[in-house]
This record gives structure tokens, sequence and C-alpha cells, in this order.
């Protein structure tokens, strides 16, 4: 029995730096029951490691004299209190961040009109802006090709003799119009007028499709000018163009 | 039965109720205002810095994945935030055994290091003080991993594996620290 004890303290009196590294959490109880066993068994023969051990509690019961104060229920009180207060103007800066970066845009993008500075200058601004959108949307609407008339051209003024071409005013952008008598057809540029109001036209018998206008027209061209015509015809182009203007004389 | 209420009130909080968020700060005010207290020293300290730990929640709840408990989550933030502050505050380090000797003659050498202002006689007071001044003083001489284990075991019995949790690093590592500032504490007291 003694040899055993005898045996244990030796092995325990050997191994002064691990026992110094569980000291430490010997006084926190962070240790194992062999762990916290090794350290009494060591600290009942090693004097240098039981001063250790007594210093460290030493320090500690003297960093535990240190208290945290006792806050009163009003204290508590005003801390959710100035919580609530902080969280909201926290809340409403970042929104106003946003808006003033915003309103930042929206000033510099004002400068750059270079506008005078008088009462009115924002809302003149504004309707500059209206203004400027709608000419442009419009600008592109008239512009807008439709598809069966790309490489159309203007028509010049022609003089047809003994037809009556009757175009539809109303509603229509740049509209074939017509004048009885000699009658004089004025084709305005081509891809201003839309396939729909052409269509429509068809309703009345009197009126000339739009394709048909224009096949009239490169007939006149045709034989007014002859030879001069760049157009790439060929016969039996010619001849479908020629039971075209049969077919309008029977109307 | 508290992590669990815990992870309700976060739940609700992210879908949107206040209430939520309220009794989370119900929960956790006292020991985040403690903790604090531990680093800052003084009451004013403590207080902000507590609100602005709940504040970072409030704002940052939505990136909080729940893979870790809601107060190592929390107590995280708060560290972070006790720590930059004693970074930027720069309390002095003075070696505790100077302190002994300046204290005989002079009472005001700590820069940094405010009053407790609730103690209730005024030879109490005078005591608590002084004690408060010393432990203060030792405290700062911790390197800040150290002083963060010592404050979390020591003062808020916080045991090592959620320290470990809070701190984002292996048992090992915070028993070393443990380790380290016990026997800094010791060095300091003994001069």
């Amino acid at each position: 029995m003694d040899k055993k004890i005898d045996k244990k303290k030796v092995r325990a009196m050997g191994d002064c730096k691990k026992i110094e590294k569980l000291i430490s959490l010997y006084h926190f109880g962070e240790l194992s029951a062999t762990e916290q066993k090794l350290v009494e068994i060591h600290i009942e023969s090693c004097k240098r490691c039981a001063a250790d051990l007594k210093e460290g509690q030493d320090a500690l019961n003297f960093m535990n004299q240190k208290s945290v104060p006792q806050m009163s229920d009003q204290f508590w009180g005003e801390y959710d209190i100035g919580l609530t207060e902080k969280i909201n103007k926290r809340k409403a800066a970042s929104s106003q961040g946003f808006l003033s970066g915003f309103n930042t845009l929206k000033t510099t993008l004002l400068n750059l009109f270079v506008l005078p500075d008088y009462k009115y200058t924002r809302r003149f601004s504004y309707v500059c802006i209206v203004l400027l959108s709608a000419a442009l949307f419009l600008y592109t609407d008239q512009n807008r090709v439709p598809d069966s008339y790309e490489n159309s051209v203007a028509g010049p003024v022609y003089e047809i003799p003994d037809r009556e071409i009757v175009g539809r005013p109303d509603g229509i952008k740049n509209q074939v119009i017509a004048e009885t008598g000699p009658g004089l057809i004025e084709i305005m540029p081509i891809p201003m007028l839309e396939v729909q109001t052409v269509q429509d036209s068809r309703l009345n018998k009197n009126l000339l499709s739009l394709e048909e206008s224009l096949l009239l027209q490169e007939m006149i061209l045709l034989s007014e000018l002859g030879e001069e015509m760049n157009l790439a015809l060929n016969d039996s182009d010619i001849l479908k163009r020629l039971e075209m203007i049969d077919s309008l004389k029977s109307i | 039965m508290g992590k669990s209420q815990d992870d309700i009130l976060v739940y609700r909080f992210k879908q949107g109720d206040e209430k939520a968020f309220n009794a989370l700060v119900n929960l956790y005010k006292h020991k985040a205002f403690a903790i604090a207290f531990h680093f800052a020293n003084n009451v004013e300290d403590a207080q902000e810095l507590s609100q602005e730990a709940f504040m970072k929640v409030y704002n940052s709840i939505d990136r909080f994945r729940q893979d870790s408990g809601f107060y190592t989550w929390f107590y995280r933030i708060l560290i972070n935030l006790c720590l930059d502050f004693n970074k930027k505050k720069r309390v002095k380090s003075i070696p505790f055994s100077q302190f002994f000797k300046k204290n005989s003659n002079n009472m005001n050498f700590e820069e940094g290091i405010e009053d407790n202002k609730k103690t209730e006689q005024p030879l109490g007071r005078l005591i608590s003080k002084e004690k408060n001044r010393e432990i203060d003083a030792a405290i700062a001489l911790l390197p800040g991993n150290q002083r963060v284990v010592f404050i979390l075991r020591n003062y808020e019995g916080m045991p090592i594996k959620e320290i470990a949790a809070c701190m984002d690093c292996k048992e090992g590592t915070v028993k070393s620290h443990l380790h380290r500032a016990v026997r800094k504490l010791r060095e300091s007291i003994s001069r």
C-alpha cells in the first residue's frame, strides 16, 4: 500500500509544469475529476505548486471584490426608453440617408440645365423634362418605320388624268390626299403612313390603298421618265403593274 | 428552456414582431450591462456599449443564421464593441506596483478609469472606489483576449465551452488565455 502511494507521489511530483497549467483551471472548477485529484495529490508534496495555488486563489479573491453596481428600476426604465429612441433615430437617419442621396442626384441633374435662379425653377425644370420626354416620344413614333414601307421614298406630285383619288384625312399622319378633276396626288413620305389606315381605306371603293397608290406612282414615273428611272423592274413586274392600272380604271 | 425561448423570440423578431425584440432586451440587458461595465468601468459607458450591442442586433438580425445560440452571437457582438471601446479610450496600463506607490500620495493618477457611482456610505464609497480602481488597473494590464476570458469566466461564470463559442475559438485556447490571465494577475497583485 505504501509503495503504491509512494509511486503515485513520485509520479505527481515529476511534472510541475503540467500541474502549473492545471492550477489556474482548478480555481474555476474546470478540471475533470481525474485532473483535480492529480493536482491535489501533487500539491500535497510540492511546496512550490502549493504556493502557486495559494497565490492564485488570493489574487482571485482580491479580484472578486469588484462588483457591478446594482441599478435601480428607474435606471432600467430609462435604459429601455433610451434604447428605443436610439433605434428610432437610426431608422430615421438611414431613410434620410436614402432621401438625401436622391435629393443630391436631383440637384445635380437640375444644375446640369443651368436654369436661372428664380422662384419657379424647380417647376419649370419638371415641365421641361415632361415636354422633352413627350417630344422624344413623338419623334421616335413618327420615325417608326412600318415594315412594308421601309424602302419607300417620298412621293412627288403627279398629274393623273381622269382619276379621282381620295384619301382618309382623319387621324392619319401624312395621309394620301388628292383633288378631283385633273387630279393631283400628293403623297407624303411613305414611312409615316400606317398600314392600318391604308387597310381602312379599302372600305371605300373610291379609295386607293397605299400599295395601289405606290404602284400608280411607279407607273407614272415609268411612263414619264422612262429609262431615267432606276427602278429594277422586270417584265413580269411591269405586266402586273399594267394589270393594276386596268383594275383601277374599272373601279 | 432558455435557449428554445431565445429561438422563438428570434424567429418572431425576424417576422417583424418588435415585442419579441423587447423581450430579448429584457432577458439580456442586465448581463450585457454587467459585462460592459467590467470593460468600461463606469455606468454611462457600460450603458452605451450594451445599448449599442442591442442596436446592432436590431439592425442585423436577418444576418443571424441561428447556427449558434442567440446569446453566443449577442455576446460576441458585445465583446467586440467592448474591446473596440478599450482600444479607443486607451485605458492606461500602469504597472500595479507603481499604482501602489503612487496611491499613497496621489489618488488621481488613472486616466479613463472612472468612479463607480452607485455606493451607499461615504467611507464605504471610498473603500469601494479604491478597490475598484485597483482591480480595474489589474484588469487593464491584461491583453484583450485574456481580459475577455477572465471577465466572462470569473465575473460572469460563463463555462469555458460558451466562452469558446463567443470568441469563436477552441476550448484549449480559452483555457490557455485563462491560465495566462490568472498568472499575470497573480504577478501584478503580489508586487
